[in-house]
């Protein structure tokens, strides 16, 4: 699925509004924290329209990256999709089974999974990439719309 | 046969197989020795960068390019690194395709990826075809303050702000095409040669591995041709000893 596509079934007959989300020196830090990496990068790109937003990443399953869509609603997983998966083993997360988990969980106080993930035998690193996505995605999730409330005052 | 036809034999094949494996006695003494000191020596801590070796390993040998922006060059080691004149930047996939300075970010096209740098070098954002980046990229350029993208299916005005690829018809003369860089470049960017650890060079070259399947075979003949000399050495001092005993007689 490319990511237009995804776009468009996360957004249907919508144009969802392109947004970017900065990173300053602690959210870089809380970020990798996530990743168990440093990120690379200052800014994250994200696509929001009616509360509802579309995250999607690239993480390193074991060698290849794995592209990762994660559309938030409520502060909540409504859908996780592998977008595009390269690694020659561990392909058994883009199906439903397991994808299919993370829906309606959100971030609890200490930035975890609110809900348990249960793993698939033999793609371990690709399932914590797929979790390490939706932790990240839901955290900056949380960043961007604590940004989008500090606004108003600041003007 | 006799003592003395014994004596003459084994004397001259322990000097033949004597002169025939003295050069790999000596790589397996040396390296031995060496080997048994490894964590003394830090042998596993000393790199060796070296093409020809890697062409033994069968390692990628990595071709740099280098173009310049505004006075500055951008270069890529062929492997995974870019960098800026010689400060390391970014990562990106090899080969380095173009690079371009467009309101006042840098833009550098990889294989896979368009880097978005603020002009002292910082990463901004890593655009991959995730984010929309047209695939078979080829070249990079800016004109009439347009930041163009040539790819196999004609050329693009690249909008970064809205992350949107617009076919154009304009398209400057020439590309501007990476290049081999410059020799105080080249310097720099050869060292970035992957890199072997001396500790398994040395375990390579005392197996015979370095030089693949047949190496192996040549250290197994070395080793065998070792155990022929212990005999014929055995045999000769034997012979000696017998003929001077019955001389005495």
């Amino acid at each position: 699925m490319t990511t237009d596509q995804y776009l468009q079934s996360a957004f249907p007959n919508t144009e969802p509004e392109r947004k970017i989300i900065w990173l300053n020196t602690e959210l870089k830090a809380q970020i990798s924290k996530f990743l168990y990496r440093p990120y690379k990068g200052l800014r994250v790109r994200y696509w929001q329209q009616d509360g509802r937003s579309v995250w999607i990443f690239e993480e390193i399953g074991k060698e290849m990256p794995i592209t990762i869509g994660v559309t938030l609603k409520q502060q909540q997983v409504e859908s996780v999709k592998i977008l595009a998966f390269r690694e020659s083993r561990g392909g058994e997360v883009r199906y439903p089974f397991f994808t299919d988990q993370f829906q309606g969980i959100g971030l609890t106080n200490k930035n975890k999974l609110s809900q348990h993930i249960d793993g698939v035998t033999g793609a371990t690193l690709s399932v914590n990439a797929v979790k390490r996505a939706t932790k990240l995605a839901l955290f900056l999730n949380q960043e961007a719309l604590k940004q989008q409330a500090s606004k108003p005052s600041q003007e | 046969m006799s003592l003395r036809n014994s004596l003459i034999y084994s004397v001259r094949w322990h000097r033949r197989i004597g002169f025939l494996c003295a050069l790999f006695v000596l790589i397996l003494s040396v390296t031995g020795l060496l080997l048994n000191h490894t964590s003394s020596l830090k042998l596993d801590s000393i790199k060796i960068h070296s093409s020809i070796l890697a062409n033994l390993y069968g390692l990628p040998s990595p071709q740099p390019l280098a173009l310049q922006v505004n006075k500055q060059w951008v270069s890529h080691d062929g492997s995974k690194q870019v960098y800026l004149q010689d400060k390391a930047i970014a990562q990106c996939s090899a080969p380095l395709l173009g690079a371009a300075q467009h309101k006042e970010l840098l833009h550098i096209l990889c294989q896979e990826e368009l880097l978005l740098l603020t002009p002292a070098g910082e990463l901004l954002e890593i655009i991959t075809p995730a984010l929309g980046l047209p695939l078979e990229t080829q070249a990079l350029a800016v004109l009439d303050g347009q930041l163009l993208l040539k790819t196999a299916n004609g050329t693009l005005n690249t909008d970064l702000e809205s992350l949107q690829w617009t076919p154009v018809t304009i398209a400057p003369e020439h590309w501007p095409n990476p290049q081999t860089p410059p020799a105080h470049l080249s310097q720099q960017l050869n060292a970035q040669t992957p890199a072997i650890d001396l500790e398994q060079l040395l375990l390579d070259l005392h197996s015979g591995r370095l030089f693949g399947g047949f190496g192996v075979l040549v250290m197994d003949l070395s080793a065998v041709l070792l155990i022929v000399l212990s005999i014929t050495g055995f045999v000769a001092w034997n012979s000696s000893r017998l003929i001077r005993r019955r001389s005495k007689r």
